[in-house]
C-alpha cells in the first residue's frame, strides 16, 4: 500500500463558479486526492484478498489478527511520517485546504470512536428502542453544529475553541476556563479511546491488555507527533475507509444470509416484526417461566445472604471446607477434590468483598429473572405504561425524560466538544464548512443506520434459531467467544434440560459486532478487518483528541497567556512535547482500568455541552455577552454538571469519597448532567452579562465580522 | 436579541437559522414524546422505530444540506447587489 500525499499547495477557490455535491474545492488538488485514496482503496482490497488467501492455505488465526492490526498501524504511520511538519498553518490546522468532502471523512473517523464501532449495535440490542437515544443524540448534534458554530468559527479562522472564545471574551480569563475544560473533556474522553485500544489488541490477538495499549499509543504518537492535524487529517480519512468498510462488509454479508438482501438498512423492518412476535412467544414459553423461576430463587439466596453478611460468609466457608474435608477422606477422584478446592479459594476473603460480590450476583440474578433475559421489548417506546397503575406511569415518565435528556446532553455535547469544532478550521473557506458538516454526516449515517439493522439481526439469529439449540451442538462462535472473554459472553444451562434458552444466555454489548463475522459464518479474515475497524475508530479518535489537547496548552496557554512572543516553530516544539505526555498520563490511566467507560464518555459529552454551548452560540448570536457573563457562565455550568454526576454516579462517589445521600433531580440520571448544566450555564451567562458593561468595540468589531456574508473580512493581522 | 440596527441580511440568516432549528427540535424532541403513541404500521416498520432509528437521521441531513445550499445562495446573491436592499421577510 503505497501512499503518496499530494503536496501542491492551491491557489484560492473561484469563488463565481456554484458547485454542491461534486466535490467542491480547488479541482487539481481534489483530483490528486481522489486519485491517491482511490489507489489506496484498491491497494486495501490487494491486502485482504491476499490475507484471504494465506488464511486459506493455512496461516494461523492469530497470525492473521495480528498482521491486519500491525500493517494498519504501521500504515497510518506512514502517512503520518510522509507529512511531517513544523510550520504552524500546517501542523494545527492542517494549513487550511482540506476539500469539503474530505474533511467530512476525517470529521466522521474523528467522530466516531471506539463506542460507536464495537458497542453501539449491541447497546442498541440490550436496551432496544432505548439505545437508539445514542443512535439520535450523536447525529442531530451535527444541526446544531452546521447551524449555530461551524460557519461562524471558520470566518473568525483561528486554531483552537479557547481561542474563540478569548478573542471574542476579550481576555485571557475566558480563554483560561475554556482550556481548563478543554482538557478536562477531552482527556475523559481519550482515556477511554486508548481503553478500547487495549481491549481490542487484546481480545482479537491475545496480546495483554497493556501492551495492546503501548501499541495502540506508538500508532497515534507517531502520526500526531509529527505531522499535527496535516497528518491526523489525511490519517484520519485513511482510517475512516477502513473502519466503513469493516463495518458494512459483515453486516451486509449477514443480511444476505439471512434474508438475501444487499441493503439491510432498508429491509429490516421485517425481521423486526419477526423479532417482536417472537419476543411475545418466548414470555409465555414454558421452559423460559421455568429458567426465570431459578433465577429468582437464586436471586433470593443472595437477598438472605446480604441479610447478614458476616454470619453467611462464615457459614459459606465452613460448608466449603466440610466439603474439601468430605472429599479426602472419602478418596474421590482428583478432578472432584480440586473442584472443591478451587470453590473455597474462590470464596470472598472478607466481608467488603463479600458484600460486593453477592450484590452484584443479587443484581445479575434479578435482572434475569425477568422476561427476555431483563431486556425490553425491542420495538416498544421506553418502559411502564402511561395507562396502568400508579407504579407504571411514574416508569414511563422516568424513563422518557430520561431518554429526552440523554438526547439532549449527546446532541449538545457533540455540539460543544472541541476535537469536532476544530475540524471546522481546516477547510479552505465558510461554504466547504458548511458542505463538510453536510458531508460528516452523510458518512456517520452509514454507520449509525447500519448499528440498529445489525442489532436486530444479530437478535433474529439469536431469538429464532440459537434459543432452543441443545447445548452440545451449539455453533462454534459461541465457545470461542465464551473462552476469549466470559463477561462478554457466558451460557449455563441453568435448568439442566440440555437446551438453550434465552434466558440462560448473558451477553454484553461489545460482542454483537465482534461476532457478526462469525455468525455470519464469514472466514476469519473479516474478523480481523472488524478488529482493524474497531481499531481505527478508536485511533483516529485518540489522534483528534491528543492534538486537540496539546494545541490548547500550548497555544492558548502558552502561546497566548504566558509567552506571546513565542516563535511558531518554538509553540509546534512545545506542542509535540506537551501531546507525547498527555499520552502517556492517559495511557497511565487507562491501564488502571476505570470501572466504567460509557460513562467516561458521556461524561465528556455533559461536561463540553455545560461549559462551552453557552458561551459559543451566545458569541455569535448575542452581542451584548460579554467577557464577565461568559467566564460565569461557562463556570457555573460546568461545576453545576460535575456537582450533580459526583453527587450521583456510584463510580466518582467511590473516588471523591461522597458520603451525602444521592439527589436526583427529577429522576435525571448523572449521564445526563448537562441538561442541568447548559440551561444554569444560559441563565447565568445572560444575567452577569447583563449586570457587567456592554463588550468593547473589539468585540463587537467581531461580531460583525462572524454575522457578515460570505468569507466577511479576512481576520485583522495577529500577533 | 433583537436590536433595530441588525443589517437585513444577518435577519434573513437568523431566520432561516430558527425555521431549521424548529424543525430539528420536532423531529427530534416532539416525536420522541409521543413515541409510544405513533404505533403504527409505516411500511412494514413500527413508526416510531423507524424515526428513532432512520427518519429523523436522514431529517438532519437533509436540514443541514438545505443549509448549506440556502446559504450558498444567500451569499451568492449578497455578493451581487452588495448593499443589501430592504429586508426580505
Amino acid at each position: 500500500m503505497r501512499v503518496a500525499l499530494p503536496t501542491h499547495r492551491p491557489g484560492p477557490e473561484p469563488a463565481d463558479v456554484f458547485r454542491f455535491f461534486p466535490v467542491p474545492g480547488p479541482r487539481t488538488f481534489t483530483q490528486q486526492l481522489n486519485r491517491v485514496y482511490a489507489g489506496y482503496t484498491v491497494g486495501l482490497l490487494f491486502f485482504i484478498a491476499a490475507l484471504a488467501m494465506l488464511e486459506q492455505m493455512g496461516l494461523a488465526k492469530r497470525w492473521i489478527g495480528l498482521i491486519f492490526l500491525l500493517s494498519t498501524v504501521v500504515l497510518y504511520a506512514g502517512i503520518g511520517m510522509l507529512c511531517r511538519t513544523t510550520d504552524a498553518d500546517e501542523y494545527f490546522v492542517a494549513g487550511r485546504r482540506v476539500p469539503a468532502a474530505y474533511n467530512g471523512m476525517a470529521t466522521a473517523a474523528d467522530w466516531m470512536s471506539a463506542a460507536s464501532f464495537i458497542s453501539l449495535a449491541g447497546t442498541v440490542y440490550l436496551q432496544g428502542y432505548a439505545g437508539l437515544a445514542f443512535i439520535l443524540g450523536w447525529t442531530g448534534g451535527y444541526c446544531l453544529v452546521a447551524l449555530l458554530l461551524a460557519p461562524y468559527l471558520r470566518k473568525f479562522g483561528g486554531y483552537t475553541i479557547p481561542d474563540f472564545l478569548g478573542e471574542r471574551y476579550g481576555g485571557n480569563l475566558a480563554r483560561g476556563v475554556a482550556v481548563v475544560a478543554t482538557v478536562l473533556c477531552s482527556f475523559l474522553y481519550v482515556v477511554a479511546q486508548i481503553y478500547g485500544v487495549g481491549l481490542i489488541t487484546a481480545r482479537l490477538t491475545g496480546v495483554t491488555f497493556e501492551i495492546g495499549i503501548f501499541l495502540g499509543l506508538g500508532g497515534v504518537l507517531v502520526c500526531s507527533f509529527l505531522g499535527g492535524m496535516r497528518a491526523v487529517t489525511w490519517t484520519q480519512v485513511a482510517q475512516y475507509i477502513v473502519l466503513i468498510m469493516a463495518y458494512l462488509v459483515p453486516v451486509v454479508w449477514l443480511s444476505v444470509k439471512q434474508t438475501g438482501d444487499l441493503v439491510p438498512q432498508a429491509t429490516y423492518g421485517i425481521q423486526l416484526q419477526q423479532l417482536s412476535e417472537r419476543e411475545r412467544q418466548l414470555e409465555h414459553d414454558p421452559k423460559e417461566l421455568e429458567v426465570r423461576a431459578l433465577f429468582k430463587a437464586r436471586a433470593e439466596e443472595q437477598r438472605a445472604r446480604l441479610a447478614d453478611v458476616p454470619v453467611a460468609l462464615s457459614r459459606e466457608h465452613d460448608v466449603a471446607r466440610a466439603r474439601v474435608d468430605a472429599l479426602r477422606t472419602a478418596q474421590a477422584s482428583q478432578a472432584e477434590r480440586q473442584a472443591a478446592e478451587r470453590a473455597l479459594a474462590a470464596l470472598p476473603v472478607d466481608e467488603a468483598a463479600a458484600r460486593v460480590a453477592w450484590t452484584q450476583a443479587q443484581a445479575s440474578d434479578e435482572m434475569r429473572s425477568r422476561p427476555l433475559g431483563g431486556m425490553p421489548p425491542h420495538a416498544r417506546p421506553f418502559a411502564g405504561d402511561p395507562g396502568g397503575g400508579e407504579a407504571e406511569r411514574a416508569a414511563f415518565d422516568d424513563s422518557r425524560n430520561n431518554f429526552l435528556a440523554l438526547v439532549f446532553c449527546l446532541m449538545v455535547g457533540t455540539a460543544a466538544l472541541p476535537h469536532v469544532l476544530i475540524r471546522c478550521y481546516t477547510t479552505p473557506s465558510v461554504r466547504q464548512t458548511r458542505q463538510s458538516v453536510t458531508w460528516s454526516l452523510v458518512f456517520i449515517l452509514l454507520l449509525y443506520l447500519s448499528a440498529p439493522a445489525l442489532a436486530v439481526m444479530v437478535k433474529h439469529e439469536v431469538f429464532t434459531s440459537l434459543v432452543g439449540t441443545p447445548f452440545d451442538r451449539l455453533p462454534a462462535w459461541i465457545a470461542h467467544w465464551t473462552k476469549v472473554d466470559p463477561t462478554l459472553l457466558s451460557v449455563v444451562d441453568i435448568n439442566l434440560d440440555g437446551l438453550l434458552q434465552l434466558g440462560e444466555i448473558r451477553i454484553g454489548a461489545d460482542i454483537v459486532m465482534l461476532a457478526t463475522p462469525e455468525i455470519g459464518g464469514l472466514p476469519y479474515v473479516v474478523s480481523g478487518m472488524v478488529a482493524a475497524g474497531g481499531l481505527a475508530a478508536a485511533l483516529s479518535t485518540a489522534d483528534g483528541l491528543l492534538l486537540t489537547i496539546a494545541n490548547a496548552l500550548s497555544h492558548d496557554l502558552y502561546h497566548r497567556m504566558v509567552d506571546p512572543h513565542a516563535s511558531a516553530r518554538r509553540r509546534v516544539m512545545l506542542s509535540k512535547m506537551l501531546l507525547l505526555l498527555v499520552a502517556l498520563a492517559a495511557a497511565a490511566v487507562a491501564a488502571q482500568r476505570p470501572t466504567d467507560i460509557v460513562f467516561l464518555v458521556s461524561a465528556a459529552f455533559s461536561i463540553a455541552a455545560s461549559a462551552f454551548f453557552p458561551a459559543l452560540v451566545l458569541a455569535v448570536f448575542w452581542r451584548r455577552a460579554n467577557g464577565w457573563g461568559a467566564v460565569c457562565g461557562m463556570t457555573s455550568g460546568l461545576v453545576l454538571a460535575l456537582y450533580y454526576m459526583i453527587r450521583n454516579e456510584t463510580w466518582l462517589r467511590g473516588v471523591f469519597g461522597v458520603t451525602a445521600e444521592p439527589w436526583l433531580w427529577f429522576g435525571i440520571q448523572p449521564i445526563s448532567a448537562g441538561v442541568f448544566g447548559v440551561p444554569f450555564g444560559f441563565a447565568v451567562m445572560a444575567t452577569v452579562s447583563l449586570l457587567t458593561r456592554p463588550p468593547d468595540a473589539r468585540a463587537m468589531a467581531l461580531v460583525d465580522r462572524l454575522r457578515a456574508p460570505g468569507e466577511g473580512v479576512p481576520p485583522a493581522v495577529r500577533t | 436579541m433583537h436590536s433595530p440596527s441588525d443589517p437585513p441580511r444577518w435577519r434573513l440568516v437568523r431566520a432561516v437559522t430558527l425555521v431549521l432549528l424548529a424543525v430539528w427540535f420536532g423531529v427530534t424532541f416532539i416525536t420522541t414524546f409521543f413515541a409510544r403513541g405513533l404505533d403504527l404500521r409505516w411500511f412494514g416498520w413500527p413508526l416510531n422505530y423507524w424515526i428513532a432509528s432512520q427518519g429523523a437521521l436522514i431529517v438532519f441531513v437533509l436540514l443541514i444540506g438545505v443549509y448549506a445550499f440556502v446559504m450558498d445562495r444567500l451569499d451568492a446573491g449578497g455578493a451581487a447587489d452588495a448593499p443589501p436592499g430592504p429586508g426580505a421577510g
